[in-house]
C-alpha cells in the first residue's frame, strides 16, 4: 500500500472512526502530500451523493462536517512557518485496525523502517568514506590530543556537575569519540587504545542521561548522532553545534602546523 | 519569547488544531457544546496539574501530542456524559440510524443530480449483501464501528474495505460522467 493510500485510509478512519487515533497526524501527513487534495475535494462531493442515495441527509452529517474541518486544518497547517518544529512532514498514520493486524502492521513498519535506516546508514557511511578519500584532508587527533581537548572542555571532569555536560559539550565529545573510533584513512580500524579512549569519552558524553555504564553501548549510541541520545530538539541543535565547533577546533588545531 | 513560552505556544497551536478536529460536527444541535479554545485551556490545565513542566518538555513530540489528544478526548467524553448528550448521539447507540427517507426524492434529485444517486443505488444493489449492509450503514450512521457491529462484517481492516467500496462507487459515477455530459 502506498503512502497516499495509507493516508486515504487514515482520513476515512478520522471521518468514520471512534476518535481513538490522533487526527493531528493525519493533518500533518496530508499537508505534506498535496496529491491528496483532489481526492479530498472529490470525496466531499461524492459522499453527499452517496448519502442521498441511501436516504441520509448530507447536511446533518458528522463525517462531512469533519471532512470540512479536516480540509481547513490541512490548509492552515501548510501556512504555518516552516521553522516550527512541529511543521515537519510526517509519515501517513495507520488507520485503526484490529490488534492482531496492528501488531503485524507494526512488525512490517519496523522491518521497513529498519531497512530504510540500514540503507540510509549505508549511504552515509559510503559518503563519509568518499569524503575521507585520498583527496580529502585527513585530520584525526591522537589519543593524547583528544584527551587534552576533553580536559580543556571540562578541567574538573563532567561527573561532579550532577547532570553531566551541556548539550553543546556532549556534541563536542561526540565529535572526538567519533574521530577516535573511525577507521584510519588507509582502511585499518581504530587501534585498541583509540577505541578505549573513544568509549571513555562516549560515557562522558552520555553522563547524566541514564543510558547505563556499558562503554560499548555508549560508543554506539554516541556515534549514532545527537538525536540518538537527546530528546529535546533544542538540545539536539545545541549538540549538533557542538559537533560542528569540535570539527572546526580540530581542523584548526591539526591543520595549523601544516600551514606554518 | 523565551524557550518556555515558545514551547507552550507551540503546544497550544497543536492542541487547538486537534480540538477543532475533535469537536467537528459535535456541536450540531447541542446547546452548551465546548468550544475548541475552552477545551484546549481545560486540557492544558489538567496536563500541567498532572505533569511538571520538565516532564512535558522532555517528551518526544508524538508522545506529547498523544497525551494532549487523549486528555482533550477524555474531557469531551466526560462532558458528553455529564450533559447526557451521548443519549442523543446516533454514533453511541445501537438504534437504527435516523434516515430522511429511503425513496422520496431529495431537492437535488429534483433538479437533475438524481441520476447519480440512482446510479449509486444500482451499484449498491450489485454489492454482496454484507458489503451492501456495511456501506449503507456507514453512510447512514457516519460510523464504521457501528456499521461493523450492525452487519457483523468485515472481520478486519474495515477502513481498507470502506476505501475499496467507495472507490467502486466512485468508478461507477465516473462511468456516468460522459453520459451526463452528453459524451
Amino acid at each position: 500500500m502506498t503512502t497516499v493510500e495509507k493516508l486515504q485510509e487514515a482520513v476515512l478512519a478520522y471521518l468514520y472512526g471512534d476518535g481513538e487515533e490522533d487526527p493531528g497526524e493525519v493533518v500533518a501527513a496530508a499537508a505534506a502530500a498535496p496529491e491528496v487534495d483532489v481526492w479530498l475535494a472529490e470525496l466531499d462531493g461524492e459522499l453527499r451523493v452517496y448519502k442521498r442515495a441511501v436516504g441520509a441527509d448530507p447536511d446533518r452529517s458528522e463525517a462531512l462536517d469533519r471532512l470540512t474541518v479536516l480540509r481547513e486544518e490541512i490548509a492552515r497547517y501548510r501556512q504555518r512557518p516552516a521553522t516550527a518544529p512541529t511543521a515537519a512532514p510526517q509519515a501517513a498514520p495507520p488507520a485503526p485496525i484490529s490488534l492482531a493486524a496492528r501488531r503485524r502492521e507494526k512488525r512490517r513498519t519496523y522491518a521497513f523502517v529498519g531497512t530504510l535506516a540500514a540503507l540510509a546508514a549505508g549511504i552515509l557511511i559510503a559518503a563519509m568514506a568518499l569524503q575521507a578519500g585520498p583527496s580529502a584532508p585527513v585530520v584525526r587527533p591522537t589519543v593524547a590530543q583528544a584527551q587534552r581537548w576533553v580536559d580543556e572542555l571540562a578541567p574538573g571532569g563532567f561527573g561532579f556537575a550532577g547532570e553531566g555536560p551541556s548539550a553543546h559539550d556532549r556534541g563536542f565529545l561526540l565529535g572526538i569519540a567519533r574521530d577516535l573510533s573511525a577507521p584510519h584513512a588507509d582502511g585499518t580500524g581504530a587501534g585498541a587504545e583509540e577505541l578505549e579512549a573513544a568509549r571513555a569519552i562516549a560515557l562522558q558524553a552520555l553522563a547524566g542521561l541514564g543510558y547505563g555504564e556499558d562503554p560499548d553501548d555508549a560508543l554506539k549510541q554516541v556515534t549514532s548522532g545527537c538525536a540518538a541520545f537527546l530528546k529535546d530538539p533544542k538540545d539536539v541543535s545545541a549538540c549538533d553545534k557542538g559537533v560542528a565547533d569540535y570539527e572546526r577546533h580540530r581542523d584548526a588545531a591539526l591543520a595549523l602546523p601544516k600551514d606554518e | 519569547m523565551d524557550g518556555r513560552e515558545e514551547f507552550y505556544e507551540s503546544l497550544r497551536t497543536e492542541m487547538a488544531m486537534r480540538a477543532r478536529l475533535l469537536l467537528a460536527g459535535k456541536s450540531r444541535g447541542k446547546a452548551g457544546q465546548m468550544l475548541p479554545d475552552d477545551l484546549v485551556q481545560e486540557a492544558m490545565a489538567k496536563m500541567m496539574t498532572a505533569y511538571d513542566d520538565a516532564s512535558l518538555r522532555e517528551r518526544p513530540f508524538n508522545q506529547l501530542m498523544a497525551l494532549a489528544y487523549r486528555t482533550m478526548r477524555n474531557l469531551v467524553i466526560d462532558q458528553g456524559r455529564k450533559k447526557g448528550a451521548w443519549l442523543e448521539d446516533r454514533r453511541d447507540d445501537d438504534e437504527p440510524a435516523r434516515v430522511v427517507t429511503d425513496e422520496a426524492p431529495l431537492p437535488d434529485e429534483l433538479v437533475g443530480s438524481g441520476q447519480r444517486a440512482v446510479r449509486v443505488r444500482e451499484e449498491l444493489s450489485k454489492l454482496a449483501p454484507e458489503e451492501q449492509c456495511f456501506l449503507t450503514q456507514v453512510l447512514q450512521t457516519d460510523s464504521v464501528p457501528a456499521a461493523q457491529k450492525h452487519c457483523g462484517w468485515p472481520p478486519k481492516s474495515p477502513y481498507y474495505v470502506l476505501k475499496r467500496l467507495l472507490s467502486r462507487l466512485r468508478q461507477s459515477l465516473r462511468e456516468l460522467e460522459p453520459e451526463a455530459t452528453g459524451g
